[in-house]
């Protein structure tokens, strides 16, 4: 009898998530990786405030069939958090590192998976070179006006418009456990199914000194993620990449309607939802692994 | 073929035990058999987060945090006597709550102390034992005990005392997780960060240290522990590290009772008795469950 898991076996090798760290522009960047690299590779792009930890389980369901990488930005999870005189955060200096991290280690063609944070890091991506993007995969990654919550107006768009210690103060809540314990447990349907270990691993990094500042700063920048909507929405209607929204339909910051809207620039885009909130793959990772592997299975070779 | 089937999904709770929040892991199916998982040092639940979900669709698995660990109650010491007796106490009023009568007890670290005390007391719950990294011999002791054993042990002092400080920095941390590991890659940070963020709190330091020092209990062999392999009739798997040395002709050995640790030198008698030289290099979560000499589980 040959004990399955026990030697060097390769296929095990694969199917084990790596820890791994590089440099890019001095700054190091922590990933997860697994699958092996000659299969498709999906890029999972983290939201706010969490990282590749957020992906912890479906890296596990998709490695059998793919490449999986998962890193994570400047100022979250592991990688590093340089000071922002050294870095400048905004989305477009946190896609030009992802760029250059994925160009780093080899990967040429890939599909992405956005949520959050990880939208308007995806979807600059594909905007600069969309040759490279295989397929977009938005879980709660947000690209249409349509999809903001009331949230934005309420507590983004007053900071937006005028940056100043009142303005501040609300965003500033945006930083504290309450309001993370929030993101996670907002829509969930089985509050027990919720692993504490993602609220407190995130909480952890935003703790960190000098974090808030940087947090600060790409809440700001945000605005300009929505100003590049409208250039977003013609490279969709011009490329028409394969498209699938699996979205937690209970989520407050990211609604349904901004799923839906996918659909008028690419009109053969699949919409799904799940019955959870906004970080759906604590509840549903299973069924929205389900789901990425039935459509790439169709839509990408 | 459905990506999701085999996982069963863990859920996460907690029950109230004398007053103190249990904090526990949970999953598989109600019937299957029960797995019980104990945690080690400086650790808790987490450190089985991938086991559970391996065993899920075969057994009902539950994972307790001790109290003054993971996310279960930390009482202040000053009002709360941490020892090994009342860790195991609570765990073991803990399963009868989650009506855990009967069992399969997975031990790492001090899951050993804690687990050994329970079945000591009710060897009929313990169905099988898997014993990975813990200890109840004095073989099993490296040299890094011996400024515990032969110090603060004896004679606490301030100055016996020092070598816990080390114990609760970022460094031994690290290095519990990291010496040995062959692939130090597949190492997930984060069971680093989380320790930190426990020993982050002064309260916590001194609630782990105690524990520490009541565990001379331990030192010694443990005569309740060679009784209970006597009178249970638990079946005791080897560890399998590459796992062919353990296997004659590429068959399993079928001895009654056979018991492994992380150890060069065998038990020289008793029940723990093994058949063959145990030179075992383990590997996470790397072995081989046999149930009531049923079904053998490779995972």
């Amino acid at each position: 009898v040959d004990i399955p898991g026990n030697a060097d076996n390769s296929t095990e090798v694969f199917m084990q998530v790596r820890y791994r760290r590089r440099a890019v522009n001095n700054i190091g960047i922590f990933y997860r990786e697994a699958g092996d690299p000659g299969k498709p590779t999906v890029v999972l792009l983290h939201g706010f405030p969490s990282s590749s930890h957020m992906f912890r389980d479906l890296i596990g369901k998709l490695a059998g069939r793919y490449h999986v990488i998962a890193p994570d930005y400047p100022g979250f999870g592991y990688s590093d958090q340089p000071a922002p005189t050294q870095f400048k955060y905004t989305f477009d200096s946190i896609a030009d590192i992802m760029e250059k991290f994925l160009h780093d280690v080899g990967v040429a063609k890939y599909s992405i998976y956005i949520q959050d944070y990880g939208a308007p890091v995806g979807m600059r991506l594909f905007f600069n070179h969309p040759e490279r993007i295989q397929a977009i995969i938005t879980q709660n990654g947000n690209a249409y006006t349509e999809g903001l919550g009331g949230f934005w107006a309420d507590t983004m768009e007053p900071y937006w418009k005028d940056r100043n210690p009142a303005t501040e103060k609300k965003v500033r809540e945006l930083l504290t456990l309450e309001s993370t314990k929030y993101q996670y447990s907002v829509g969930v349907k089985e509050p027990e199914a919720l692993n504490p270990d993602s609220y407190t691993f995130d909480q952890m990094t935003l703790d960190r000194p000098g974090n808030a500042a940087i947090q600060l700063a790409l809440i700001y920048d945000y605005q300009n993620n929505v100003a590049r909507y409208p250039k977003w929405h013609e490279a969709l209607r011009k490329v028409k990449p394969p498209v699938l929204a699996v979205w937690g339909k209970n989520d407050p910051f990211f609604i349904p309607a901004g799923a839906e809207a996918f659909k008028r620039d690419v009109p053969d885009a699949e919409i799904h939802f799940v019955d959870t909130g906004h970080f759906a793959l604590e509840e549903q990772a299973g069924r929205i692994a389900d789901h990425i592997v039935r459509f790439l299975s169709a839509r990408i070779r | 073929v459905s990506s999701s089937a085999k996982t069963t999904s863990v859920t996460y709770n907690a029950i109230d035990i004398d007053g103190l929040k249990i904090a526990y892991r949970e999953a598989g199916t109600l019937g299957k058999p029960k797995v019980v998982l104990l945690h080690g040092f400086p650790s808790s639940s987490h450190q089985y987060r991938d086991l559970i979900r391996a065993l899920s669709d075969r057994f009902h698995v539950i994972a307790p945090d001790y109290q003054g660990f993971g996310n279960s109650d930390a009482p202040d010491p000053g009002a709360y006597a941490y020892s090994f007796d009342n860790l195991a106490v609570m765990m073991e009023k803990f399963l009868s709550a989650k009506g855990f009568d009967r069992y399969g007890l997975y031990v790492q670290d001090y899951g050993g102390p804690v687990g050994f005390r329970i079945v000591g007391r009710r060897p009929e719950a313990l169905e099988w034992l898997v014993v990975q990294n813990s200890n109840a011999y004095e073989v099993g002791f490296t040299a890094v005990w011996d400024g515990l054993r032969g110090a603060l042990w004896k004679n606490r002092s301030p100055e016996t005392e020092k070598p816990l400080e080390a114990f609760l920095t970022r460094d031994t941390i690290k290095a519990i997780y990291m010496q040995g590991a062959k692939k130090p890659e597949f190492i997930s940070p984060r069971q680093l960060e989380l320790r930190l963020l426990l020993h982050a709190a002064t309260a916590l330091r001194a609630h782990e240290s105690r524990p520490i020092l009541r565990l001379s209990d331990q030192c010694g062999f443990v005569p309740e522990v060679a009784g209970l392999y006597a009178r249970a009739s638990a079946e005791v798997p080897h560890f399998l590290g590459p796992g062919r040395h353990l296997f004659h002709g590429g068959r399993r050995r079928s001895v009654p009772y056979r018991f492994a640790e992380c150890s060069d030198t065998p038990p020289r008698s008793g029940p723990f008795r093994s058949g063959g030289p145990p030179r075992l290099h383990l590997r996470p979560y790397a072995f081989v469950l046999r149930h009531n000499g049923g079904e053998e589980i490779v995972m």
